[in-house]
């Protein structure tokens, strides 16, 4: 099976959209609205993105439409930068696997029982 | 064609000659977020996982071009993804999906609900068919004390 990938030519590193151009010469990323050449300056990308982040991580543009199902936490996380996001610091996941006890006849004429899924 | 197995796993280990393994399959997922930061209701965890679905072929299901859907629902019923892929099943008897999953989506307490169906030729031939991942978020359990 293969695996579904997205295009992403030119990851805009403030918010790791995935740009048609480089992050040059006034490109507005309309993920996170940096205008690359304008916004930056004085300004790290890591600035820019905490900034961004602090107002919930909004897709800005009002003229390129958000891509269905578009989460920008998911962006973010794939671009590299989950690092940058402050209520993912000291985050525990627990993942639990629930058993159900069974009881199977596995062959009727030898009565043999088998149990499997047994509760730790 | 019927579904066999549906879930939620860590990891598929694939082989050729084996088949595919499942490392440590999950019903059920806590998520506690520390500190005093708010944590949006669209909020995603950095961790792997995959849904796998196996599907047993009938005769006439061989060789065949089937698109599989995959989709996975927050607790609230929005969409958190939809996938597909054009699958030609090569192997006599199975039709595997392994879709690897980046991030999950840990904002909301509730079910995280798993959809897979079988398309063919436009029809939809299996499914869909739900399994779920409970999901329990706590927020801010460390407290400063102050």
């Amino acid at each position: 099976m293969q695996q579904i990938l997205k295009t992403r030519t030119y990851p805009c590193p403030v918010c790791a959209y995935g740009l048609d151009t480089p992050a040059a010469n006034f490109t507005i990323c309309p993920s996170c609205g940096v205008e690359f050449g304008y916004s930056d300056i004085g300004v790290t990308h890591k600035e820019l993105r905490r900034e961004w982040i602090q107002f919930n991580a909004p897709w800005t543009s009002s003229v390129i439409r958000k891509p269905f199902y578009w989460n920008p936490w998911v962006q973010l996380i794939e671009g590299g930068y989950s690092a940058d996001i402050p209520w993912l610091n000291n985050l525990t996941v627990t993942q639990e696997t629930i058993y159900v006890p069974v009881k199977l006849f596995i062959d009727p004429g030898v009565r043999q029982i088998v149990e499997f899924g047994v509760p730790a | 064609m019927r579904l066999l197995v549906l879930t939620a796993c860590e990891k598929v280990i694939q082989d050729p000659l084996s088949g595919p393994s499942l490392i440590a399959t999950f019903q059920e997922l806590t998520v506690a977020f520390q500190g005093n930061q708010e944590v949006p209701l669209n909020a995603v965890v950095p961790k792997d996982w995959v849904v796998f679905a196996q599907w047993l072929l009938e005769e006439e299901d061989r060789g065949k071009n089937f698109i599989l859907h995959v989709d996975v629902y927050w607790p609230d019923g929005t969409v958190f993804t939809k996938q597909q892929v054009d699958v030609t099943s090569t192997l006599p008897d199975w039709m595997n999906l392994i879709a690897r999953m980046l991030g999950f989506p840990a904002g909301q307490s509730g079910k995280i609900t798993i959809s897979v169906s079988v398309e063919f030729n436009g029809a939809t031939v299996s499914g869909p068919i739900e399994t779920f991942v409970e999901v329990k978020v706590k927020r801010n359990e460390q407290q400063d004390g102050s």
